[in-house]
């Protein structure tokens, strides 16, 4: 009777045990990409000026993943990673706006999808603030599946729409990229670096 | 029974209650800020004549929005062909003594100072209106009426030349709604109000 008991017990007992020891060689389930830890990057900051009516400026933001673990390859393996990007307005001088109560020249925020040949436009208020514009498109949807190495760039470019009376403005930006790597190993050193480069037109 | 009561209240829980919808316009006289004259005041006083249609009450959020724009003397006089140059040196000059005539627009009796907007070309500004005085009948005893007040003022007066204005072009919007008793459909109306403005000497 007890024997009889004990047996299934013992049974489950043993496949975890064997479970937690046995480590497969290949994975034998895909890791959901949101259970994946998240690999970020340090925070870039910069800021650029702009004087005058349709001064424009492109900031170009280029994530890269590095050293991607090998299961990617035969697995197929899902990703996603983020671009998180803030844009505050402030003058040189006081008032320094960007509060949300101060008139601000407008300005034109172009985001470009390089791989998607595709781009989207928005107007800033004539009030911006007091929070800062957000943007967080998506990143390495392109990738290739089994690539060691991977990058997504996401240009924006910001054009002043309005000359004087206002004075220049000085737009500010914050950038990290992110990423949730599966991989059915725990020692990956996958990684994700973010440059940014400003260019004039 | 309970059942029913669920029923009843989730079939009235989406109807859209008909109302009354009160507005009048008035406009503002032009203010002129200047460096010898860095600010402007103004008494906006709304008074109610009567109940509304159905005797409702008219003064239900009400609201007045101050909106305007504000044009420099050297836009003006520049001209339109001239006005684009004009108007940039005006900003070099603007940038490059550290200010820009900004005007600060606020109601007076804001409980912050915060409430200020600072404004170079344009501005909106809203302000829930507070009524006092014998508002159940207001054609009689104590008139039914609210005071606002509104201030221009130069930020930086310095950021002007001695001889450059600005000047305010701008209007108040007041509104309120009631919700109509017997129901039907949305009505708009001129608001049984009076309004007067008052321009306001320095104390």
């Amino acid at each position: 009777m007890i024997r009889t008991d004990l047996g299934p017990v013992c049974a489950l007992a043993c496949a975890l045990i064997c479970t937690a020891c046995g480590t497969p060689a290949t994975c034998d389930t895909r890791q959901n990409a949101y259970d994946a830890p998240l690999i970020e990057t340090d925070e870039q900051t910069g800021s650029i000026l702009l004087s005058e009516q349709n001064d424009s400026k492109t900031l170009n933001f280029k994530a890269t993943l590095n050293d991607l673990p090998e299961q990617w390859s035969g697995e197929g393996l899902l990703q996603i990673g983020g671009l998180q990007l803030d844009l505050s307005l402030r003058f040189e001088s006081e008032p320094s706006g960007g509060d949300g109560r101060t008139e601000m020249p407008r300005l034109a925020l172009t985001f470009e999808e390089p791989a998607a040949s595709d781009s989207s436009t928005v107007t800033t208020s004539n009030y911006p603030g007091p929070t800062p514009f957000l943007y967080s498109p998506s990143l390495f949807e392109d990738c290739r599946s089994g690539a060691q190495q991977c990058e997504s760039t996401r240009p924006v470019r910001i054009e002043r729409l309005d000359g004087a009376p206002f004075p220049p403005v000085r737009v500010s930006f914050r950038a990290s990229a992110n990423a949730r790597i599966p991989s059915c190993d725990k020692t990956s050193t996958a990684r994700v670096t973010l440059g940014v480069e400003v260019e004039s037109q | 029974m309970l059942l029913a009561s669920a029923g009843a209240l989730l079939a009235t829980s989406d109807v859209e209650h008909p109302v009354y919808r009160f507005e009048k316009s008035s406009d503002g006289p032009r203010a002129v800020l200047s460096v010898s004259q860095p600010n402007a005041r103004f008494l906006l006083r709304v008074r109610v004549d009567a109940l509304g249609p159905e005797q409702v009450d008219t003064r239900e959020s009400a609201l007045a929005t101050v909106h305007g724009t504000i044009a420099s003397s050297t836009d003006t006089n520049a001209g339109a062909g001239g006005g684009p140059s004009a108007s940039a040196g005006a900003g070099t000059d603007a940038g490059s003594g550290g200010t820009s005539p900004f005007v600060s627009v606020r109601f007076g009796e804001s409980e912050q100072a915060s409430d200020a907007i600072a404004a170079l070309t344009s501005f909106n500004l809203a302000r829930p209106l507070h009524f006092s005085g014998d508002c159940a009948k207001p054609d009689q005893g104590a008139a039914c009426q609210a005071e606002l007040e509104l201030d221009f003022d130069l930020t930086s007066p310095s950021a002007l030349k001695a001889d450059e204005s600005l000047s305010i072009e701008w209007s108040v919007d007041f509104e309120a709604r009631a919700f109509k008793p017997n129901g039907g459909s949305d009505v708009t109306s001129e608001a049984p109000w009076t309004i007067e403005i008052v321009e306001l000497s320095e104390p």
